[in-house]
């Protein structure tokens, strides 16, 4: 982790992923409200795919655990549930942390 | 040597951006879509292409068969840049003339090696 180049791809993971959480927020805020339109579902299980496939690569391993386990949640043609939507939540959560 | 990368992700675009010129000395262009690898593959000819496997529109298989079409673009190696995938999966795509499969999340101070290796075996 000492290497610069490692270094510098954190620091950009930490700023892209914040902007990416906080898109994240509002499609699951519309879910949470009772929209159910499958376009926001597919934008949230990109971005949890795109967690679990970049995070180790940036240094964030458990990262792409989180995001692995967001994107398995996904049932194909299925309006998430309740439970499901705080999950997202929790993981959410947790990946900010990560990044602190 | 020049490597086209595709995936519609810019993080993805980027950290390989870095690795693979900054680690691996590679000239680097990007598409962020099928569409776009295949006009860049024509105007440009990589020596390799890492192509991403799920991108919206036209995925990773549908932009390799259509570059496999293709008389001009036919013959440049294809890497598949995939999140999992099994190792049926993995024959499957060498079967139909992929070159080999790097798993995300990928290492970047490995790709331009492991990238390098595939296209010696």
């Amino acid at each position: 982790m000492s290497d610069p180049l490692m270094e510098e791809l954190r620091v950009r993971f930490r700023e892209t992923t914040r902007v990416r959480l906080h898109e994240m927020h509002a499609l699951l805020d519309a879910l949470e409200r009772g929209s159910r339109d499958a376009d926001s579902v597919e934008k949230l299980l990109r971005h949890f795919h795109a967690l679990a496939g970049l995070g180790a690569t940036y240094g964030y391993p458990r990262v792409s655990a989180l995001g692995d386990e967001g994107e398995g949640l996904f049932v194909h043609d299925a309006a998430p549930d309740a439970r499901t939507l705080q999950r997202w939540r929790e993981l959410m959560s947790e990946v900010e942390r990560q990044l602190c | 040597m020049k490597v086209l990368v595709v995936d519609d992700e810019e993080d993805v675009r980027y950290v390989a951006r870095m690795s693979l010129g900054r680690i691996g000395k590679m000239t680097v262009i990007e598409a962020a879509s099928g569409d776009e690898a295949i006009a860049l593959a024509r105007s440009e000819r990589p020596d390799v292409i890492l192509l991403d496997m799920m991108m919206p529109g036209m995925n990773g298989t549908l932009t390799f068969a259509a570059l496999r079409d293709d008389d001009e673009t036919r013959a440049i190696p294809v890497v598949f840049l995939t999140a999992r995938t099994s190792s049926d999966e993995a024959a499957r795509l060498k079967m139909l003339g992929a070159r080999g499969v790097v798993l995300k999340p990928f290492d970047p101070m490995t790709l331009a090696r492991d990238v390098m290796a595939l296209l010696e075996s």
